[in-house]
């Protein structure tokens, strides 16, 4: 139990706390802003997909420094995708899954007092907090934010005159995931130490919530693979700003002028990038397939099927994310022989995710499940994780993956295995532990009606995607029309962008239930789910006041 | 116990493995950021202005290293004055090293190809990193003196575990950048 509650201040409560439970609600509400920024500029992008030769006006109002007479800009666009891509991977979804659940519950789960280093715990998340105001600041400089994807692939954000936003807006970019790193290293060494040294005395490992293991797994490879884009932004801050040329090639002409140093290599770059680029997948996911387990444990009332093979296959999957780096850079140019090692790598964590996915049927098979709104978005999980899984499978295949790189079908597969299973793991979460936050329950009508619709909706802006891919059309791409063979394809992206625009008004319900919910949700009581593990053993905030 | 005065008395064997854990967790991360790091220097050593020229600064470096494992092995093994003069020896080769890196950054800069050439860019990448554990040292130093000495076992354990550790990393770095063939 908490510690820290006692007789303070609003500001050392709510704000400068150093409890596990207010810091964790400090992550996931900040990310929850941070995915209606992302989430917008998603729109925007898909509108500039399905139209783009089409004036705007009344979104160019808003946003003058992107248009020119109602027609986005290319270089707003650039910068839009790198920045939806960057808020909803780093800022969004591993900060809400990993920031707030974790901090939340690693404690509660282990029976531990708080974390181990609350001090440390509260500068992780102002940090954190910090970095976002760094991200979202970009949007307010001069030539606009970093415009080099997501990837920041050199030369385009190493030189400052490549682009718009490779000026200010790429050092901000830099220095904010810098601080990002800071923060989740000083969370990920939180969360080892807690879970490692803090459990409750007889309270093995083997007892533990998959949840908690799958925490365990996201520290670790956190704490491993960052190093490598530490290691790679501070050597783009050098040859931004101190004349080094790490990752500029020699003999590069920029705007007719020569640039001078060279010797470098920008492939180093997406060698370093993906070192943690795959990890980061599982960062993400990992933590969503813990709760689908979790959950299944729950509402089918049996311990979830296989559980010591989920727990090896977590740790298979993760040891195994350090050796498919390469599978992203199979047109870099690399050794065929290395690519088909790569290749035999990314199917291998095909292995540990059938287990998964076998023991997850197992877990339903034959049980009477309760489907309330918590386990809905864990069987969307599953859904999602199956049909992004078999994608992936193909795009691990250096022959199919030549032909499929940089086109839409690699859009699909990542939001759908990555993101999507990811986001409906928030959701799972938030509806889940919502009486442990808050002391109520969400309105199950009103989360009913929001997963269907999303699950709905998502399919249909992502799983279309796979179809446009197939038949070429590339990604990142200002006006796919300007291409002839793209041109049958307009009715498909629009389709896709009013899904799209549908999936986004779906989440208003989400809200409405979320904030409604805190103050006149129904009042939960001791352990409404009827669940096991020792966070329900806690007294919820409605409990504690009563 | 000194130096452990925010954890509860019961709480503070699971406090003590906690900072072990974190800090062999920080350490792996360390290792793993000049792993990135050398591993960059690696793929790139074939190529002309990737090689090394020859130079004495690494042995100076080193023995401030080695004076820096020395002095926290006598002061952690020592009492009372014995441990007093091991953490003034931390402090003093930590000093001499932050000087002498920060002094061949600074001749790297200035001398010939510099930063533009990637030996001399990543030389000094490197030491930038790593002297950022100097200042740590140094810091540790202080906060023992400060205290007349006192210090909990464990925080001894993790200081020359550090220390050691990143005296190791700089033979590691000093052996690829200049030893490798």
């Amino acid at each position: 139990m908490s510690g820290h509650r006692e007789s303070q201040g609003f500001l050392s409560r709510y704000v400068f706390s150093l409890d596990h439970r207010v810091i964790g609600l400090q992550y996931l509400m900040t990310a929850m802003g941070m995915a209606l920024v992302g989430g917008l500029l998603a729109l925007l992008v898909r509108i500039q997909i399905a139209w783009p030769s089409h004036e705007f006006k009344a979104v160019a109002r808003f946003l003058p420094q992107g248009f020119d007479e109602g027609i986005m800009k290319p270089e707003f666009y650039a910068a839009l995708f790198t920045m939806h891509g960057t808020i909803m991977i780093f800022f969004v979804l591993s900060a809400a899954l990993i920031g707030g659940f974790g901090n939340y519950l690693i404690p509660l789960q282990v029976g531990a007092h708080d974390m181990a280093f609350p001090r440390l715990n509260a500068l992780s998340y102002w940090i954190y907090a910090i970095s976002s105001v760094v991200m979202l600041t970009s949007f307010f400089t001069p030539n606009g934010p970093a415009a080099s994807g997501w990837t920041a692939y050199p030369p385009l954000s190493a030189l400052k005159g490549a682009i718009a936003g490779s000026n200010l807006g790429q050092d901000l970019w830099l220095v904010a995931m810098a601080l990002f790193i800071v923060s989740f290293t000083l969370g990920g060494l939180n969360f080892l130490a807690t879970i490692m040294a803090m459990r409750r005395p007889g309270l093995s490992m083997m007892d533990l919530p998959l949840f908690t293991w799958s925490m365990l797994f996201v520290a670790i490879l956190g704490l491993l693979a960052f190093p490598s884009l530490t290691a790679a932004a501070m050597m783009l801050l050098l040859d931004r700003h101190a004349g080094t040329s790490f990752f500029i090639p020699m003999g590069l002409v920029l705007s007719g002028e020569a640039v001078p140093g060279g010797g470098g290599s920008p492939i180093l770059w997406q060698h370093l990038f993906w070192f943690l680029g795959h990890p980061e997948v599982y960062i993400i996911m990992l933590p969503s397939l813990g709760i689908t387990s979790d959950l299944f444990t729950v509402f089918t009332g049996r311990r979830v099927f296989g559980y010591k093979s989920m727990v090896v296959a977590m740790a298979f999957i993760s040891g195994m994310s350090f050796l498919v780096w390469g599978h992203h850079m199979f047109v870099s140019g690399m050794s065929p022989f290395l690519g088909s090692a790569f290749a035999v790598t990314t199917t291998l964590i095909a292995v540990p995710s059938g287990v998964k996915v076998f023991n997850w049927i197992a877990s339903l098979w034959n049980r009477p499940l309760r489907l309330t709104t918590p386990m809905l978005w864990a069987l969307g999980i599953f859904s999602l994780f199956v049909t992004g899984g078999l994608s992936g499978i193909w795009l691990g295949q250096t022959q199919i993956d030549i032909q499929l790189h940089d086109t839409a079908f690699v859009v699909a597969h990542f939001h759908i295995i990555m993101a999507g299973a990811a986001l409906f793991g928030v959701f799972a979460g938030v509806h889940y532990w919502f009486p442990l936050f808050f002391g109520r329950l969400m309105s199950e009508k009103l989360g009913a009606a929001h997963f269907l619709l999303t699950f709905v909706f998502y399919y249909a802006t992502f799983f279309p995607m796979h179809l446009a891919g197939l038949q070429g059309q590339v990604r990142r791409v200002y006006d796919p029309y300007q291409y002839d063979y793209l041109k049958p394809l307009a009715s498909m992206n629009a389709f896709i962008t009013w899904a799209a625009v549908a999936l986004a008004i779906a989440q208003i319900l989400f809200f409405v239930n979320f904030f409604w919910s805190i103050k006149r949700g129904e009042r939960a009581g001791a352990n409404p789910w009827q669940a096991e593990s020792l966070e329900w053993s806690e007294p919820s905030p409605g409990e504690e006041s009563a | 116990m000194r130096g452990m005065t925010t954890a509860a008395p019961g709480r503070a064997p699971a406090f003590e493995n906690a900072t072990r854990v974190a800090v062999v967790a920080a350490l792996s991360a360390t290792t793993m950021l000049f792993a990135s790091l050398v591993s960059a220097y690696l793929v790139r050593r074939s190529f002309a202005d990737w090689r090394p020229s020859p130079a004495w600064w690494p042995v100076v470096l080193l023995a401030f290293a080695f004076a820096a494992s020395a002095g926290v092995e006598v002061g952690a093994r020592g009492e009372g004055r014995r441990r007093r003069l091991g953490f003034m020896g931390l402090a003093l080769a930590s000093l001499l090293y932050l000087a002498g890196a920060l002094a061949v950054i600074a001749s790297i800069a200035s001398g010939e190809g510099g930063l533009e050439m990637p030996f001399n860019a990543f030389v000094a990448l490197l030491l930038s990193v790593h002297v950022v554990h100097a200042i740590l040292g140094g810091a540790f130093s202080a906060w023992i003196l400060g205290n007349e000495g006192g210090a909990s076992e464990n925080a001894l354990v993790l200081a020359r575990l550090v220390t050691h550790f990143l005296t190791a990393l700089l033979c590691a770095i000093v052996f690829i950048l200049f030893g490798l063939r």
